[in-house]
């Protein structure tokens, strides 16, 4: 949990604020509990109103302070928790960004999205768990106190009941996590038969029908449902036993009170032990239901601490940034993720204005041979070399110059059309990037509001078809030396396809294409085949 | 702006009944636990005066009653969180079924990720709306009534100032809320726009990388955390206003009641345990609101979720009830239009014939095939089969007589052998001789998760296959004999000419049919 807690430590004074306001509001609930309930039980005796001027001026002062403390302590405690979290969210970047995308395994898009969740949740965590447990952890103390001081025994009741209370939290906690799991799985078979039929809802009309489909859904829900019924159980049994304990507490407390008047507890004193645990317990039970995630927020933290662990791909090389033009060639390239190989022995070489179109099966390395092209993961044999140049002696800087790389999912920032073209091409006029969704096929998406247009998360999105050519207009605007482009057509419809084609065939550029789709070898100079090394997979003959 | 709360739940009632039954059961539970709070109270401020009275024999009573009232309280807390899941789980079923079945008798509206965003979390945010917001809703306003009539009937003073501040309430929320709603919304957004400005770094970090300025970018987040959170807490100060005069009328009304029944106390006007009940009583009257302004954003979110899946289900199209054919039917195109533009169309395809389309490229032969499948509406006239009106047919079955081939077929399934079978049962003898007489030798376990596997031609004849093994009654077919060499344009020819269904043939090629629909402006 290093992150967060650097984080915490750096943001120490918009914290110490936020635990302060806490205290403000945990001393005026305790205070304006146990002043009213004196004030009454004293009234009740009926002495001159002037002796209980002082009661009632503490009521109305801590009736204040406390609806005050709740303003500030919301303020303080978000404050420091959008602070907190602006750091750990650099942190996180700074640690993904040397990994992406070679240094996160095979499903890097899910990890980069599973690390974003993550940090919400850390948001939640403190938010909605710690800083209210503060609060409440601060009144019950200052409960404790006050009733100790009357009665030793309101102390020992009150601290049981709060310990109890976060105990059953804790342990609802453990039990939460498996079914909680189970949910989540249920969740996931269920996005991907919706995805399925999503993609081709007139398929399934046809194909397999209303009724199969929903077939397979009912038993999907089938399993979420046991799952939702175990955490709702859970929480449930919770809350159920958090409530009992406060009932429970103040009953103990009236109790002890008892005891304590046959002691020495002064009648108009009586009341201010269960009123003010009542209240406090009040703070502390808000908390136990947030706690019950709590198992998976230290999951969450635990995953982005692990990001830090992962081994980098690519070793720093400190080197001026050159401007190279040249040839790109890879000679014998052997990477290995771990104990995978995933490329062995492959060379490819590829000149300015080549069109090099590399084939091969899935899983055969063409995505792994087009990161050591752009420097995403160093080779652990052969050498890939760039005008002559070992990779081994540029930095990453001087080979992204030189060498782009676009892969075959591009991803849409949540900003205008001219943004997410000119993050690549940040002087680019206008008339450059209609250019470029001209050649692609694109200016569909200048309607309604042309380059101004928003894309991303906030409008419907693009589909897979625009993401690709987005793509290969970001690769036209970038006007790399040599670029290489993974699954430039996938989506398209034929007459896209061969548009890109065109335009692709028409560059003076070097270009690499990684391919499946039969066409695309029509604009190449040059087609590689590549079996990964491990063998050519024969499925059978080719149909006719 | 979408609608209110309460107008969405009667339409969510509406399209399902089981809505009414979970929260009947919802605020059932919320009023024995407000009543198990009002005796917790009662009781509690019984022992008091007891102890103060030096009645000792008395608390043991008072404090039997604290703890059965604790115990009924326990159980109905307990049980609103299971009994809610439990409730509202045919609901969230429900609606996901209806919602699915929608999507493929109807297609989509809007893009496929954002299709199965809304039936996957869109449906689950619904549910999260039956079984969080809406009891909390509720509760919102059974709880505090209660608790007034009661403190009302008990000391009708200390009730109608308490009524007074709950009732300022709205008006204090409402003047506040003018300035706060958007303030609320603002709020929202300012704090997902944090979020998804560091989302937009780390998921585009490749495309950064590949141009150099991923290290910017992450330098920039320090830069952007820091204006942004100033931004944010502006925004903020406003949107808690609202929270603040909650609190502070909550805590007033406290001190008010406490004062008051000070002075009554010591003119002996009012009895100690009356103004014990009342104390305790008075802030748990705001409890309920304070929740419902916690709630402002998920029941947002709920509302806007519940919105679009209303919408989508509100499209659904289940067709009529009769009965499909069980023969090769006729079919006939009265005054058809089903592009602008386009010359209504009048055929007639005998039981059993091959009738072949032709037209210029882009003039609506596919949407032709989709309205002869039922999948579209065709914008004018009708399409009749054995003289009935395709709309007034049970669509589900007609849509399991009909062999589709789309002109762009997408293989569903892991391996040949599902993609063809699609989910009927088929053996495996039945795929090979379809596969075989359509040209075709592959292993029925190869796998089609990536599409370099198969050629153009190889996935058209597999989608043919699938269409002719469940032995349909009506073919549609949208270009057979793209992307096939003779040879297997041959084979393809000659089983669709051998097939005993009414067929209609989308094709720039040549194939011998019966008859020919020609489509033109």
């Amino acid at each position: 949990m290093t992150a967060l807690r650097e984080s915490i430590a750096a943001e120490r004074p918009a914290v110490t604020r936020a635990l302060w306001a806490g205290a403000l509001v945990a001393l005026s609930t305790v205070g304006l509990a146990s002043t009213s309930a004196w004030l009454i039980v004293r009234a009740s005796e009926r002495p001159a109103i002037l002796s209980l001027s002082v009661p009632m001026g503490l009521v109305q002062l801590f009736a204040l302070s406390k609806a005050a403390g709740r303003y500030l302590e919301r303020t303080a405690t978000h404050r420091a928790a959008l602070a907190v979290m602006a750091r750990v969210r650099a942190t996180i970047a700074r640690r993904l960004e040397p990994l992406v995308p070679a240094g996160l395994g095979p499903h890097s898009a899910e990890v980069v999205d599973l690390a974003v969740r993550d940090v919400d949740r850390v948001q939640d965590l403190l938010t909605a768990v710690a800083a209210p447990l503060a609060t409440g952890a601060l009144a019950a103390f200052a409960a404790a106190a006050l009733g100790g001081a009357l009665a030793p025994t309101v102390a020992l009741a009150l601290v049981g009941v709060v310990v109890a209370s976060l105990a059953a939290a804790l342990v609802g906690a453990r039990a939460n996590a498996s079914p909680q799991r189970r949910l989540e799985e249920a969740r996931r078979a269920i996005v991907e038969l919706v995805a399925e039929v999503a993609r081709d809802p007139q398929g399934v009309a046809m194909g397999e029908g209303v009724e199969g489909v929903l077939g397979r859904l009912d038993a999907l829900e089938v399993g979420g449902d046991r799952a939702r019924v175990g955490a709702g159980a859970v929480r449930g049994l919770v809350a159920g036993v958090v409530s009992a304990l406060n009932g429970l507490g103040a009953a103990l407390v009236l109790v002890a009170s008892a005891a304590a008047r046959h002691g020495h507890l002064a009648a108009a004193l009586v009341a201010v032990p269960v009123v003010t645990t009542l209240a406090a317990l009040d703070l502390v039970g808000g908390v136990s239901g947030a706690m019950t995630g709590w198992r998976g927020d230290r999951a969450a933290l635990a995953r982005l601490e692990a990001l830090g662990e992962r081994p980098v791909p690519v070793a720093e090389v400190t080197a001026p940034t050159e401007d190279l033009h040249g040839e790109l060639c890879a000679a014998n390239v052997r990477v290995d993720f771990g104990e995978y190989r995933a490329l062995d022995d492959v060379s490819l070489a590829v000149a300015p204005g080549e069109v090099v179109v590399l084939r091969g099966p899935s899983g055969s390395g063409k995505t792994t041979l087009a990161w050591a092209l752009a420097k995403f993961v160093d080779p652990s044999g052969g050498r890939v070399s760039l005008a002559g140049r070992d990779y081994g002696e540029l930095s990453a800087a001087t080979v992204r110059i030189g060498v782009g790389f676009v892969d075959d999912a591009p991803y849409v920032f949540a900003t205008s059309l001219a943004g997410n073209l000119r993050v690549v091409a940040p002087s680019a006029t206008d008339d450059e990037l209609l250019g470029a969704l001209e050649a692609v096929g694109l200016t569909g998406l200048l309607e309604p509001a042309g380059l101004a247009r928003e894309l991303g998360a906030a409008s419907l999105g693009l589909s897979g078809g625009e993401r690709t050519r987005l793509g290969v207009a970001r690769a036209l605007l970038a006007r790399w030396p040599i670029t290489v482009l993974d699954e430039p057509t996938e989506g398209l419809d034929h007459a896209s396809a061969s548009r890109v084609r065109a335009t692709l065939a028409a560059r003076s550029e070097g270009l690499v294409v990684i391919s499946h789709r039969e066409g695309d070898e029509a604009i190449a100079t040059r087609v590689v085949d590549l079996d990964g090394g491990r063998g050519r997979r024969d499925w059978g003959r080719r149909g006719a | 702006m979408s609608e209110s709360p309460s107008a969405l739940l009667a339409r969510l009632r509406r399209a399902s009944p089981l809505v009414t039954r979970s929260l009947v059961a919802a605020s059932a539970l919320g009023v024995v636990a407000t009543l198990a709070l009002v005796v917790q109270a009662v009781a509690v401020a019984g022992a008091v005066s007891a102890l103060v009275a030096s009645r000792a024999s008395g608390v043991a009573g008072y404090l039997a009653w604290l703890l059965g009232a604790t115990l009924v309280r326990a159980l109905a807390i307990g049980a609103s969180e299971p009994v809610g899941a439990t409730l509202a789980a045919p609901v969230r079923r429900d609606l996901r079924r209806r919602a699915l079945a929608a999507l493929v008798r109807r297609g989509r509206t809007t893009t496929q990720d954002a299709t199965v965003q809304l039936l996957t979390r869109g449906v689950d945010e619904v549910e999260a709306f039956l079984v969080a917001t809406v009891p909390a809703l509720v509760l919102a306003a059974l709880a505090p009534a209660m608790l007034v009539a009661y403190l009302v009937a008990r000391d009708w003073l200390s009730g109608v100032i308490v009524a007074a501040s709950a009732l300022l309430l709205p008006i204090f929320m409402w003047l506040l809320g003018l300035a706060a709603k958007d303030a609320m919304e603002q709020r929202w957004r300012d704090q997902q726009r944090l979020a998804a400005y560091f989302g937009d770094v780390v998921r585009g970090m490749l495309v950064l990388k590949s141009v150099n300025r991923s290290g910017d970018a992450v330098a920039g987040l320090d830069a952007a955390g820091a204006s942004l959170t100033t931004s944010t807490m502006a925004t903020l100060r406003v949107a808690f206003l609202s929270s603040f005069a909650l609190e502070l009328l909550g805590s007033l009304a406290t001190a008010l009641v406490a004062l008051v029944l000070g002075l009554r106390l010591v003119h002996g006007t009012v009895s100690l345990d009356v103004a014990l009940v009342v104390l305790l009583l008075t802030p748990e009257v705001f409890v309920p609101l304070r929740r419902v302004a916690a709630q402002y954003h998920a029941s947002a979110v709920g509302v806007a979720a519940a919105t679009d899946v209303l919408a989508l289900l509100e499209r659904d199209r289940p067709g009529g009830h009769r009965p499909a054919p069980t023969r090769a039917p006729s079919i006939e195109l009265v005054d058809l239009v089903v592009a602008d533009g386009i010359t209504p169309l009048r055929a007639h395809l005998e039981p059993g014939s091959l009738v072949t389309v032709r037209g210029p490229s882009g003039i609506g032969k596919s949407t032709l095939a989709a309205v002869v499948a039922g999948l579209v509406e065709p914008d004018a006239g009708s399409v009749r089969v054995d003289g009935a009106d395709l709309a007034e047919l049970d669509l589900d079955a007609w849509h399991a007589r009909v062999g589709w081939l789309a002109q762009e077929p997408v293989l569903r399934g892991r391996t040949v052998r599902e993609a063809v079978a699609q989910g009927r049962r088929v053996d495996d003898a039945t795929i090979r001789s379809v596969l075989a007489a359509l040209r075709l030798d592959l292993d029925l376990d190869r796998p089609l998760a990536e599409g370099a596997t198969l050629s153009a031609g190889e996935r058209r004849r597999v989608a043919l296959a699938a269409c002719l093994v469940g032995e349909p009654l009506v073919l549609v077919l949208d270009e057979p004999t793209s992307h096939l060499d003779a040879a297997s344009e041959a084979a393809v020819r000659s089983v669709v000419g051998a097939s005993t269904a009414t067929r209609l043939v989308i094709t720039h090629r040549r194939f011998d049919g019966d008859d020919e629909i020609v489509l033109g402006r």
